[in-house]
């Protein structure tokens, strides 16, 4: 059973091979995380954040994306509240740098957008796990998933991304070094007007605050980087539905096959048979990446917008943050263009088609066995008649898009207000 | 057609079921389910393989045993030690499998065993002449080690199911597994309580599946057979038994989703993932209870069955409705031919990493050397001895024990 190589060395686990450990190498790719115990013990830690801090930092750099996000949502609220914590003396400084420079609604405008995007972060984060999850778990559409099993999996199981901390890391010191700029140098009295001992502390503090900064960009920047993983994933999808009618559509097969009855349930628009989440996740990507984009380049470029002139093009005022709000919409836009909305026209396009060719087949047909029986040519309405007027039915409710209008239309309205009125609100609310 | 057949034409009472009992653990299954089926009045006949260590006593439900000779306090889990001392004793087992088995059995024929040397090992003999000598494979109803417990352990229970099921070459004797990793009800539990609790469940389970599957069901469409639930049974590969009470967790009985109730009991003892679950190749369910007043089964509990008939992908389910009045309505059932468990791969990786750093960490200690202090030992030594020698003055040759060395006669 077991195979020792045997010398008088020591022995080394390179030299011990057991009988089943070829079987075992085959199928542990099919091993959970979850049932290795030391996964078990960083899961325990990231359940109990507080209780658990110092060794927090190691648990997650272990733990993949995919465990991290199976969590309850209090424990990502947990995280949260600690990366924000972390920040918060940092966004105080912020602030004060805007009282200094009389321009404290700025600064109060900028927390807000950073606050806002780093929130919404680790909310899309969640959320689009909890739908592709669910989607590849259950069994109901096999011809749908099976080409997204891969990439799901393979993209959610990757663990702490190292550059992209290093990159958080710079990009705050850029942000640290802006706030000294204003503070220091551009001869405004602030922060280190206290005692020695206060120095300190607050020496300390910035220090903490630095990391909670990096631990903000890089959220904002894991998701950002998510949302094109997602609405590849999400393209993925529309190619398979578009490409499973296309055989009806364009080619020589009957409306009454197997394949076209699957996109019927599919697309249909009961939750019993349709994947409602299709039409969430461009939404939510589209909303996400707006606003964690702002919460990127406000992060990045914040301090410097208490100062009145940052550049040509940009002014430190109302203006100025809406138009870099309308910038994240842009690139946002520019971003889904090739990734969701062409593909959310094809398959719009496509399926349209689709329902009006199946109908203008089925309708006069159906039509024609009914009135026989109304005018009493025929004496009953044959099985087949019925089994087609149900299919008929549920061909005639189904969505030809995979995006709600209604929700499209809710979510287009937010992001609206937030663009054009965000801004201006804030502003006048502290008296800018 | 099932070579199970020619049950339907016996009744309960011509029924013979044996029950080989391999190791402690496997002792205590057996017992249970002999003392279950004897509740019955099912004949039954068994043969008990254990160590030295056992007292006639603990074995008086077995109407024959062996003990290993030269097995006085077991093999500590060593499963090379345990099968060097059983393989010379092959001819004596098999002449008590030829006692028990007769020339052609016809029966229930049932394996059980644990997870230590002694069970394991004889259990691998055992198989080896019944597939030889009686061209039988019987289920195996052995039980997974929680993920705690000794890496020996681990390593045994990964061989023996390699062995078993999954080798190139394997017999293939269907391998009924019971799981001592507790259920999330059951994390509080002491783990002695945990094993004590499969131990005493799985025979009583059983004991229901194999009465009631001579008995009518109240329903014509679900009358599933004796021959079926053998036929689930002898299903090649992984199977697990379900055993639970319906009306709890599980809501009302009269609409019990049994499909759910059947797959959470198997997730909780395999950790497959739901989506696999109703891979499995074979499956005979028992519902107890939930008929009506009147005998019939309610519209609820009949969508509920054929959504459950529709779950599995590989395999026609058996499903039967028994009605035993004054007992609680539960669902038995054994669910055969699983894909591969994922609490297997991981006692597997278990068993790999921590046997494998242990064989290791053993040997190096060979290889290191120990600096000894031999002045400081030999003083403490005459320390030892003048306290118990002059201060208690126990003349130790009496005793037989090593003569004392005092100061003067140790080396400077």
């Amino acid at each position: 059973m077991t195979n020792v190589i045997t010398s008088d060395e020591v022995l080394s686990f390179d030299r011990i091979k057991f009988s089943f450990e070829d079987f075992l190498e085959e199928n542990e790719q099919n091993l959970p995380e979850g049932m290795d115990p030391l996964f078990m013990t960083y899961v325990s830690i990231i359940e109990k954040p507080f209780q658990n801090i110092t060794k927090l930092p190691k648990a997650l750099r272990q733990l993949p994306m995919s465990a991290v996000l199976h969590q309850s949502w209090t424990t990502i609220y947990k995280l949260m509240a600690i990366i924000l914590a972390l920040a918060t003396p940092m966004l105080v400084l912020l602030i004060q740098t805007g009282v200094e420079t009389h321009r404290t609604a700025i600064g109060v405008a900028l927390v807000f957008f950073i606050l806002i995007g780093s929130l919404a972060s680790p909310a899309y984060l969640k959320l689009l796990y909890i739908i592709l999850n669910k989607m590849v778990e259950s069994k109901t559409h096999p011809w749908l998933i099976e080409p997204i099993e891969k990439p799901f999996n393979d993209r959610y199981h990757i663990q702490w991304n190292a550059t992209y901390l290093r990159l958080s890391f710079i990009f705050a010191l850029f942000f640290d070094a802006q706030l000294i700029y204003f503070n220091f140098f551009n001869g405004l009295k602030v922060s280190l007007n206290y005692s020695p001992i206060g120095s300190v502390i607050f020496i300390v503090i910035i220090f903490l605050g630095h990391f909670g900064i990096t631990l903000l960009l890089y959220l904002t920047m894991i998701s950002y980087r998510y949302v094109i993983f997602n609405s590849q994933i999400y393209d993925t999808l529309l190619q398979r539905i578009t490409a499973r009618v296309r055989g009806y559509t364009d080619g020589h097969e009957s409306i009454l096959s197997k394949k076209n009855y699957e996109v019927v349930g599919v697309l249909s628009d009961t939750p019993g048979l349709s994947i409602r989440s299709l039409g969430d996740i461009p939404i939510l990507g589209f909303a996400c990446s707006t606003i964690v984009f702002n919460a990127l380049i406000f992060t990045i470029l914040g301090p410097s917008f208490t100062e009145y002139k940052i550049g040509v093009a940009i002014r430190g005022d109302t203006s100025g943050l809406t138009s870099i709000l309308l910038l994240g919409l842009g690139i946002s836009l520019i971003a889904g263009w090739r990734a969701v909305i062409v593909p959310i026209f094809r398959v719009w396009w496509i399926l349209r088609k689709f329902r009006n060719k199946a109908l203008g087949e089925l309708d006069p047909y159906l039509f024609d066995e009914i009135t026989g029986v109304a005018l009493k040519r025929d004496k009953e309405i044959s099985n087949e008649t019925h089994v087609l007027y149900m299919i008929r039915n549920y061909i005639y409710i189904m969505k030809s898009s995979p995006v709600s209008p209604i929700r499209l239309i809710q979510i287009g309205f937010l992001l609206f207000l937030y663009i054009s009125r965000g801004a201006p609100v804030i502003v006048q609310l502290f008296g800018g | 057609m099932s070579r199970w057949k020619r049950f339907l034409q016996l009744s309960r009472d011509n029924l013979h079921v044996a029950v080989i009992s391999c190791g402690e653990t496997g002792i205590a299954i057996g017992k249970g389910l002999i003392r279950e089926l004897k509740k019955h009045s099912v004949n039954i006949d068994s043969f008990g393989i254990t160590t030295e260590f056992k007292d006639k006593e603990e074995m008086k439900d077995f109407n024959r045993t062996f003990r290993i000779p030269g097995s006085k306090y077991g093999f500590a889990k060593r499963i090379d030690d345990a099968k060097q001392a059983i393989n010379p004793h092959k001819e004596e087992i098999a002449e008590h499998l030829r006692k028990l088995l007769g020339k052609n059995f016809e029966g229930l024929l049932l394996v059980t065993t644990g997870s230590g040397a002694t069970g394991l090992s004889s259990t691998l003999v055992v198989l080896e002449l019944l597939d030889d000598q009686f061209q039988l494979k019987p289920p195996v109803l052995t039980l997974l080690p929680e993920v705690f417990e000794n890496s020996r352990v681990q390593y045994n229970s990964a061989e023996f199911l390699f062995e078993v099921a999954f080798k190139k070459k394997a017999r293939r004797n269907p391998i009924i597994v019971l799981d001592n990793k507790p259920n999330i009800d059951e994390l509080d539990l002491p783990f002695s309580e945990v094993a004590a609790k499969r131990i005493k469940t799985i025979p009583i389970a059983l004991a229901d599946l194999l009465v009631a599957s001579y008995e009518d069901s109240v329903n014509e469409e679900f009358d599933a057979s004796v021959a079926d639930l053998f036929d689930a049974m002898h299903t090649p590969g992984v199977s697990v038994f379900v055993a639970e009470e319906l009306g709890k967790e599980y809501g009302n009985v009269e609409s019990a989703r049994i499909k759910d109730v059947i797959s959470d009991s198997i997730i909780s003892s395999t950790s497959l993932a739901r989506t696999v679950v109703f891979d499995a190749r074979g499956a005979f369910v028992s519902v107890f209870n939930v008929n009506e007043a009147d005998g019939s089964i309610s519209l609820q509990t009949e969508f509920e069955a054929r959504q459950l008939l529709r779950e599995f992908s590989h395999a026609n389910p058996h499903i039967k409705f028994v009605d035993r009045k004054g007992e609680p309505p539960r669902v038995r059932a054994v669910i055969a031919g699983l894909p591969i468990p994922t609490r297997i791969i991981q006692i597997m990786k278990i068993a790999k990493d921590s046997r494998k750093r242990i064989m290791v960490e053993e040997n190096r200690k060979t290889f290191e050397s120990i600096e000894l202090d031999l002045e400081a030992v030999e003083n403490r030594e005459n320390d030892i001895s003048e306290f118990f020698y002059t201060d208690r003055n126990i003349n130790l040759d009496n005793v037989g024990l090593i003569k004392p060395k005092t100061k003067t006669d140790s080396p400077k």
